[in-house]
């Protein structure tokens, strides 16, 4: 019965991705959009390159190590900017005060799912090629292979990590429910998810080191997983990872649910 | 066709209209509180985050280029401070107006649209630099950044010129970017949009000074419009140039003014004329 | 048992009022009134497989509200409800694949997208059979003739089209209750018939049970036996059409043409007269006297033509709704 519901659940969400290409494949503005992508990567890569011609380590991380953590980074942008973020959490206070959320509502699927993956944008997961690119030339440069067990785990933390990342932008939306005008709301986590996790978590010192490793753990989300697959961290934190995101997951379906009750459509 | 010159209405009419105007972007920012909070509060976050990081970079007190860790984090602020007084999202604006047709309500009342957006802008410019103002008095108490304080006027004068420069040059190309909704009018001209705000971010310095790049890149860079958004005017700032360049970069800036406006008013016909009613 | 069984639904919301300007600004950021808006109040009835219900009343009467909490939008304040043996707001899978709600404007056709795409995603959704799916597909699409614009972007269809598309969609998984809110505004008076025309043909296809709601009396007229009634979130009449025209129509109108000019001031003798613009008048005249009165007037005036009507249901209803309760 479980399975079936799962079946299910797949079979749709593969359909939201088929939606999503053919919507973008009609998009003309796509060719351009990757070129600035491309060039935006490889200053990146150039960004890092200018800081470790001047200093040989940032917060204990040499200029390969930061290598890698950027394309973690880069793959974790592109997943939840485009199953998440862009198509869907950015349009929900739109669904919201237009009732639009009805529609939603009256289909026979899980809603929170139905909701934050919806609309998928799929030109953005191109991002995860130069990705992976950088983290293969971090490995090069600090001459060790890639550890199969360290690679298993961090896949798995990755997907955790995203989870969290998930449940905690998905909670910080819902609040548009409760409060008017709040039409921002979907891009408060932006400037704290995005701006926090793209750093090693050592740039933080004490009490806020603390915050953001358990209670808003975003350390869980990059930081984290990269050092397991350098093979500098254990693998406890792999499960620590997969309690934090089913705490939040389920945390944020509370909420969902509460925020339903609360939801009164528009009238006509 | 509706031209887009300031001399085709008499003054004291054209700023009551602007005062007007202003005023309702005011109020309409200050309603829409919540998401005037947010705002700000994504704005202090993402200066955080880059502040902190430069901090570790020069936890050893190193010195990267021309920058050591008084002028880097001074710019890191500086950056903050001119990301609220340049760059704005009200122009975002024009391209929804655009792209759903909304257009059609301005274009039918005696006024500029390009006035109208001006106003927008500066109505919400005011807001963002009010309380810009009180974030910045907690910044320096919490964090105690080692800030440089210029004391030459001459700099700060040309600060100050170079900056006003910066925000037309940034209204243009913004405004540019937002017509391009003519043609391009899927998802309310936002992927352009994105596109646009985030290389710009790194093309004004907003990232790190543009002069710690190699040289070949950084006088490439130093043809773009974007080069003086930000970086320029902070560098006037920081007493790095000399007063000669200085005044080449001032007289660059009027010339992109000129340019970008010329072109903007270009798009603007062209596309009023590919401009057709959407109805919702 | 009865399809739909509503008892005692209740549904209050809570407003907050604001004064207006500046410092009504503020004070709302300290402290708030709210006022209890009975959107619903008390309100019961049973709807029987097949039927075709319309429910009518003023804008702001509670239909809308109605309809959202029988398809488990709306959570109720008090009162039991059952759809299909399912409580609505639990709003189980099982519940929703069988019923669908249809509100006049709002959308589930993706706007970028050629409207057969959405049609595919909902075959999924609601776990269509493939061949079920392409049956009932194109029985709709025959119905409401738009075989050529299935492949064609939505942003691009004209509004009717559009509306036909969203209601296959509505339609494609065959629910056995649909609710229609308003589904003819804004929609132009030959649209308005053939939506009508094929509301009509569904209930009789497909056995499917119907409730739309409408401010347009046409609507009802033209499709509904049963009409409920609702004003002020109270339900004030629940019956056959022809029941409100003979309770509540307690006169007739008598249209007549003269053929030669008269004197206006003998007619009130026998009628009442509503309307006067030489040659017509419009007359209305209590129900039982109706005859005897048109007998009168052909006997004292040059008349070219005359005609009994019953009433307008729209006036009908509004002496309903201004006045005399049922309940």
């Amino acid at each position: 019965m479980m399975l079936g519901v799962i079946k299910h659940h797949l079979k749709i969400f593969i359909k939201f991705i088929q939606f999503s290409f053919i919507q973008h494949f009609a998009f003309r503005f796509n060719f351009y959009g990757y070129l600035i992508d491309i060039g935006w990567l490889l200053f990146s890569i150039a960004f890092i390159k200018i800081f470790y011609l001047n200093v040989p380590e940032i917060v204990g991380w040499n200029y390969w190590e930061m290598l890698v953590l950027l394309g973690v980074f880069w793959i974790f942008q592109a997943l939840i900017y485009g199953l998440v973020v862009i198509g869907n959490c950015r349009k929900i206070p739109q669904l919201v005060w237009t009732g639009e959320l009805d529609g939603i509502l009256l289909k026979p699927i899980n809603s929170q799912f139905n909701v934050s993956l919806r609309i998928i944008w799929t030109p953005i997961f191109l991002n995860i090629i130069p990705a992976i690119w950088f983290i293969y030339l971090g490995f090069s440069g600090l001459k060790q292979p890639a550890d199969l067990i360290n690679v298993f785990c961090f896949i798995l933390m990755s997907v955790f990590g995203f989870l969290i990342a998930y449940g905690l932008w998905f909670i910080i939306t819902i609040f548009v429910f409760f409060l008017e005008r709040a039409d921002n709301l979907p891009y408060l986590p932006q400037a704290v998810i995005d701006n926090v996790s793209q750093y090693p978590i050592d740039i933080f010192k004490g009490k806020t080191k603390f915050i953001f490793i358990w209670f808003i753990p975003l350390a869980f989300v990059v930081s984290f997983p990269t050092q397991v697959l350098l093979g500098q961290l254990s693998k406890i934190y792999v499960i620590y990872a997969g309690w934090l995101a089913i705490i939040i997951l389920y945390l944020s379906s509370l909420f969902w649910n509460f925020a339903l009750k609360h939801y009164s459509s528009a009238s006509s | 066709m509706k031209t887009l010159s300031l001399k085709s209405l008499p003054a004291k009419m054209l700023a009551k209209k602007y005062l007007q105007i202003v005023k309702i972007s005011w109020t309409n920012t200050l309603v829409y509180r919540l998401s005037f909070i947010l705002w700000r509060l994504e704005s202090i976050i993402l200066f955080l985050g880059t502040y902190l990081f430069w901090l570790a970079v020069y936890h050893n007190s190193a010195q990267i280029s021309s920058y050591n860790k008084t002028t880097m984090l001074t710019y890191i602020i500086g950056i903050l401070i001119l990301r609220n007084l340049v760059f704005s999202s009200r122009i975002n604006q024009a391209a929804e107006d655009i792209a759903s047709g909304g257009l059609n309500k301005y274009l039918v009342k005696p006024m500029e649209y390009f006035h109208w957006l001006i106003g927008i802008d500066l109505g919400d410019k005011i807001a963002q630099l009010f309380f810009l103002f009180f974030e910045l008095i907690a910044i320096f108490l919490i964090f105690k950044p080692p800030f440089f304080i210029q004391t030459n006027i001459a700099y700060l004068i040309y600060f100050l010129i170079s900056s006003s420069f910066s925000i037309l040059i940034y209204f243009y190309l913004s405004l540019i970017i937002s017509l391009t909704t003519f043609w391009y009018p899927e998802h309310n001209g936002w992927p352009q949009r994105f596109l646009f705000d985030t290389m710009i971010i790194f093309l004004s310095g907003g990232w790190f000074p543009l002069d710690i790049l190699p040289l070949p890149i950084y006088r490439f860079l130093s043809l773009l419009p974007s080069t003086y958004l930000r970086f320029f005017p902070l560098k006037i700032y920081l007493g790095q140039l000399e007063l000669k360049e200085i005044i080449k970069g001032l007289i660059l800036m009027f010339l992109w003014i000129i340019i970008l406006r010329r072109l903007t008013n270009f798009i603007w016909q062209k596309g009023l004329k590919t401009f057709t009613a959407v109805g919702i | 048992m009865s399809i739909i069984e509503v008892k005692n639904l209740k549904k209050y919301y809570q407003v907050h009022k604001k004064e207006p300007g500046l410092i009504g600004s503020i004070k709302s950021l300290f402290k708030r009134e709210y006022e209890d808006v009975k959107a619903v109040n008390n309100v019961s009835f049973s709807i029987e497989e097949g039927e075709l219900v319309g429910f009518i009343g003023p804008n702001g009467a509670g239909k809308t509200t109605t309809l959202k909490c029988l398809s488990g939008l709306l959570y109720p304040t008090s009162g039991k409800l059952e759809v299909l043996g399912y409580n609505p707001w639990d709003r189980k899978h099982e519940f929703l694949k069988q019923i669908s709600l249809v509100m006049g404007q709002k959308n589930q056709l993706w706007w970028d997208l050629p409207a057969m795409e959405t049609f595919i995603l909902n075959k999924e959704i609601y776990e269509v059979p493939q061949e079920k799916f392409d049956h009932v597909l194109n029985n709709l699409v025959d119905l409401l003739e738009v075989k050529d614009v299935l492949n064609i972007q939505v942003r691009k269809l004209s509004l009717g089209q559009r509306m036909k598309c969203e209601l296959i969609a509505a339609l494609l998984h065959s629910p056995k209750v649909l609710f229609l809110d308003e589904p003819t505004i804004g929609l132009d008076v030959v649209m308005q018939k053939k939506m009508r025309d094929f509301i009509k043909s569904y209930n009789q296809k497909y056995k499917a049970t119907i409730i739309l709601t409408s401010h347009y009396m046409d609507d009802v007229s033209q499709l509904c036996e049963r009409v409920i009634i609702i004003d002020k979130g109270k339900l004030i009449f629940d019956g056959s059409l022809r029941e409100i025209v003979e309770k509540y129509a307690d006169h007739k109108i008598i249209r007549v043409v003269f053929s030669k000019a008269i004197d206006a001031k003998k007619l009130e003798k026998i009628a009442l007269v509503k309307e006067y613009n030489y040659p017509s008048a419009v007359l209305t005249v209590k129900r039982e006297a109706s005859n005897v009165a048109a007998a009168e007037l052909l006997k004292n005036f040059p008349i070219a033509d005359l005609n009994i009507e019953e009433p307008l249901i729209e006036d009908i209803i509004a002496e309903v709704f201004t006045g005399k309760d049922v309940s």
